[in-house]
């Protein structure tokens, strides 16, 4: 079970982040919902460690991915190589991730050499490769079209039936809320606390 | 087979063809001149520059000259790369660090290559250590100003995924940091370069007894103009040819997927 006791986040004198407690399961996907600038990615950082600068306590992440609102790829490395590299697996692993999500044919190929939701796709395979305990996904179908956007979710909750992990995404699409998690949080206010609504 | 012809090549083999257009006017330029001038002792014509380049070839003087230039443009090289990229690096990513040494790194650069090489054949000695001092110190904090330029633009977004994906801080370097530093490391080793084999020649000038240098004093007390130019124009090519067949491919493999 992973527990967030956070009591505030602050950015200098502004406070984003209230108290906010909340438990997740295993194998649970949760979507964290709300307005633009509330504080949702904020609180990913948090979870992900990447900002130790808060007020509480978090516990119980275990090995963590993050797929982030850019694809954040190495761009002198092959597709094939940012899987292997960041995950810690072998090319043959990274190939197999690319053959089942239909990307064999850009194994080799560099990031600035694919489209962006191709982009996505790599590091969401990433992301998934590194066998995480909790995954953590900052809106990461934004910016895509419809069709684009439709595949990946499909793409992405094939992956999450295969290998069940502990899923907090951030979104403001009503679709991939409902496609791909069972449980909604909303925070609201300022500064941002969990919303009851 | 279709035959195959590459785009991408047009423009650079143009540019080539130019630049060795360029380089024969030049020499033609020359030949004129010294023709005009009718004073060899003065400006000698280019056959005569590579009749002396041919027997000092065939004489072994020209690559023992040349090899131990060489030798100390390297070492001053790896050595100024080193230590500057290192500090580079420190200045570009910690803020209070970059305050404190910046004026130091004013100073440093605006300290005349003369004072350094004096200074250190005084307080080391006419010695090979000395002599290699005075050049890596000199170069250092032109490396350090580029590496300081390179490290302050490191992608935050790329670090905050190394942190997340745990990798080892050897790991991070490798693959995420020093990628990013290579355009920024080339640029400072080739126009380090440039610089450094300058300094070389006024530090053999000055106090050794070998290297292209010292031969250029040698020939400069017999106002032997013919022998100048054929060591120094003898190690400009050597300089050409390192530019073109190591640094610029070892630049273009390195950044190969910009222009993916």
């Amino acid at each position: 079970m992973m527990r967030v006791d956070l009591h505030g986040k602050a950015f200098g004198e502004t406070k984003v982040l209230g108290p906010i407690n909340m438990e997740i399961g295993a194998t649970e996907a949760v979507a964290l919902i709300g307005p633009s600038g509330i504080g949702k990615s904020t609180l990913l950082r948090l979870i992900a460690g990447l900002d130790l600068d808060f007020d509480g306590s978090i516990s119980g992440v275990g090995r963590l991915s993050f797929v982030f609102q850019e694809p954040t790829l190495l761009p002198w490395r092959s597709s094939r190589d940012n899987i292997a590299l960041a995950a810690d697996v072998s090319l043959d692993e990274a190939d197999a991730l690319l053959v089942q999500v239909g990307l064999a044919d850009k194994a080799s190929l560099f990031p600035s050499q694919l489209s962006l939701g191709q982009r996505r796709r790599i590091a969401i395979l990433r992301a998934f490769a590194r066998k995480p305990e909790t995954l953590l996904m900052d809106e990461p179908f934004a910016s895509l079209d419809t069709e684009t956007a439709h595949s990946m979710r499909a793409m992405l909750s094939d992956l999450l039936r295969d290998r069940p992990t502990r899923l907090i995404l951030v979104s403001h699409d009503a679709a991939d809320v409902e496609a791909l998690t069972t449980r909604t949080i909303r925070l609201a206010g300022s500064p941002a606390e969990i919303s009851a609504a | 087979m279709a035959s195959s012809i590459n785009p991408v090549n047009k423009p650079e083999q143009k540019s080539g063809r130019i630049s060795l257009l360029s380089m024969i006017g030049l020499i033609l330029m020359w030949w004129v001149a010294a023709t005009f001038a009718a004073r060899p002792d003065l400006l000698p014509t280019p056959d005569a520059v590579a009749r002396i380049v041919w027997k000092e070839f065939f004489s072994g003087e020209l690559l023992y000259h040349l090899g131990v230039t060489l030798l100390r443009v390297l070492a001053a090289c790896v050595i100024s790369m080193t230590i500057g990229s290192v500090f580079g690096i420190i200045m570009g990513t910690r803020r209070g660090v970059d305050r404190w040494m910046d004026p130091w790194l004013v100073a440093a650069l605006n300290l005349p290559a003369l004072v350094t090489i004096v200074l250190c054949y005084i307080w080391i000695g006419l010695t090979e250590v000395a002599a290699i001092a005075a050049v890596a110190i000199n170069k250092i904090p032109l490396v350090t100003t580029v590496m300081r330029e390179g490290a302050r633009t490191l992608d935050r977004e790329l670090d905050a995924m190394a942190q997340v994906f745990a990798f080892s801080r050897a790991k991070k370097l490798r693959h995420v940091v020093l990628p990013q530093l290579e355009p920024h490391f080339a640029a400072a080793t080739r126009t380090g370069i440039a610089l450094i084999w300058k300094i070389v020649l006024v530090v053999e000038f000055l106090g050794r007894s070998n290297g292209i240098g010292f031969q250029i004093h040698l020939h400069f007390q017999n106002f032997d103009v013919g022998y100048v130019l054929a060591y120094s124009l003898s190690f400009v090519a050597v300089m050409i040819a390192i530019e073109l067949c190591l640094l610029q491919p070892w630049q273009n493999h390195a950044t190969r997927w910009r222009r993916a």
